[in-house]
């Protein structure tokens, strides 16, 4: 139990990291893609008793900005954000340099325990945990195709938090601003909280589920439209960094003035060995590339473009030091392209060959 | 691990298949051998005009690293000259043809995705 749970006023400090680097090859009918790219964050957070409970300081910071292009990683069928004032389509937007500046703070009260946050940047409460946090997605250099149904509120400028926990049990709402990061990667996209999200969770062992749901006011910067979006999960988790089998399946659901789109997630991580890991990732999602584009008075059903995706990969660690570890890997993503993508799209293929840095 | 992830944002962030940047402009005719070509850059759509006779084609091609989705009309809210729907979404690298163009008129076209003026273009059916 780390000193802060036990009172203690000292502070507690915790530094976690991850970083990938890598080439990305992305083989399409007409012309293929490919990019040298790191996918990475830093996350500091202290902790220390104060009035009986335990207040927590944390910040995450991600490189993305410096090392991805503004573009986006080439990532096919890939949407979510814009550039230049268009939607990003097969591409995935480089991450925010501040992912995360708040502070929490749980304090017992009797057989429940209460629990408060404040975030300048912060993750509502909303969605299974994002992919970059989940235990059963920590090999995985990719971005889900389905991260814009179920967990890319994570990066929210401005969030008030609250909660109580009973045993098990998890009841959560948040406050928050519902607009997306703008293309400026490295500022502060601050605004009113006009936005809400409730989520009831569960953990047992190393067993976890949640349901939540989310009101989002105008997330899409070139939209003036709001969203509700649902979500459901349920995962297992066993194990370290070192030695893990993780799993989770989850359900994502957006409903829009455009349409209604559904997405479902199964991805599991499997630690074969004390240095290998499996992982493997499969995703069908609901995608509206046919109709990306806003269009300023004109307000329609977007065609929708069911697409899967199954990736495998193996990462093995290659060096093992006090502070970190080092591995190298490679995967392969295979898709299912719906007959109204089929011209444009053939029968593409992704590959990664990356080495990876974990801190912990 | 942060100075290798400043190394990193120097030696990395580079992708490759970038379009190559054309300046936009100029009108264009019918090439003798194929219908005239319409090519779609980062920096627009080149050449912005083009002539082609009464029961002829255009063709335009994606050379962006984006998709574009071709449309007829100046704007998604006054669609016109359904021909050229026939184009569509494109992703980068591929070439789609209008429908023929069955009388002399002018005809504009938009990009249905992408809301900037430079993906804006005239055919000219004679």
């Amino acid at each position: 139990m780390p000193p802060a749970e036990t009172g203690a006023t000292a502070w507690t400090w915790t530094v976690d990291a991850n970083a990938f680097f890598g080439f990305n090859k992305q083989d399409r009918k007409f012309r293929d893609f490919s990019a040298w790219e790191s996918q990475n964050w830093v996350m500091l957070s202290g902790a220390r008793g104060v009035g009986g409970g335990v207040f927590r300081a944390t910040t995450m910071l991600s490189f993305e900005p410096f090392t991805i292009p503004d573009l986006g990683s080439p990532q096919v069928f890939q949407t979510g954000e814009t550039f230049q004032n268009a939607p990003l389509i097969d591409y995935q937007h480089p991450h925010d340099l501040f992912m995360g500046i708040g502070t929490d703070y749980r304090r017992a009260a009797g057989r429940i325990t209460l629990l408060a946050g404040l975030d300048v940047v912060g993750s509502p409460s909303f969605g299974p945990p994002v992919f970059m946090h989940r235990p059963s997605a920590a090999e995985n250099p990719q971005v889900p195709l389905s991260h814009h149904h179920m967990d890319s509120t994570h990066i929210t400028p401005g969030v008030l938090r609250g909660g109580i926990e009973a045993g098990a049990f998890r009841v959560e709402a948040s406050w928050f601003r519902g607009r997306e990061p703008d293309e400026n990667r490295t500022d502060l996209d601050l605004g009113a909280l006009d936005s809400a999200a409730g989520r009831l969770s569960w953990n047992h062992g190393g067993w976890s589920a949640q349901v939540s749901a989310a009101h989002l006011k105008q997330p899409e910067r070139l939209s003036p439209y709001n969203s509700n979006q649902y979500s459901a999960s349920f995962g297992y988790t066993r194990g370290d960094d070192s030695r893990r089998f993780a799993w989770l399946a989850a359900f994502g659901q957006k409903r829009e003035i455009h349409g209604t789109f559904d997405a479902y997630l199964l991805e599991a991580t499997l630690n074969l060995t004390r240095p290998d890991a499996l992982y493997v990732r499969g995703e069908i999602v609901d995608k509206d590339i046919l109709d990306a584009g806003f269009h300023p008075n004109f307000v329609h059903l977007h065609r929708q473009s069911r697409v899967g995706a199954l990736t495998i990969g193996y990462v093995r660690d290659l060096l093992r030091t006090r502070i970190g570890r080092v591995g190298a890997g490679l995967d392969a993503t295979g898709y299912i392209v719906p007959a109204n993508l089929e011209e444009n799209y053939g029968s593409p293929r992704s590959y990664h060959f990356f080495l990876r840095y974990r801190a912990r | 691990m942060c100075s290798a992830l400043a190394a990193c944002a120097i030696a990395c962030g580079a992708s490759s298949s970038p379009s190559a940047p054309s300046a936009p402009g100029g009108t264009g005719t019918a090439a003798p051998s194929g219908p005239p070509t319409i090519t779609i850059t980062s920096a627009g759509v080149s050449p912005v005009e083009v002539s082609v006779g009464v029961g002829g084609r255009v063709a335009f091609v994606n050379n962006d690293s984006i998709p574009h989705d071709v449309a007829g009309g100046p704007e998604p809210a006054r669609p016109d000259c359904r021909e050229i729907d026939a184009v569509g979404f494109l992703t980068p690298g591929q070439r789609r043809e209008t429908q023929p163009f069955p009388a002399a008129r002018t005809c504009e076209f938009h990009d249905h995705g992408f809301h900037s003026p430079i993906f804006n273009g005239r055919i000219v059916i004679q």
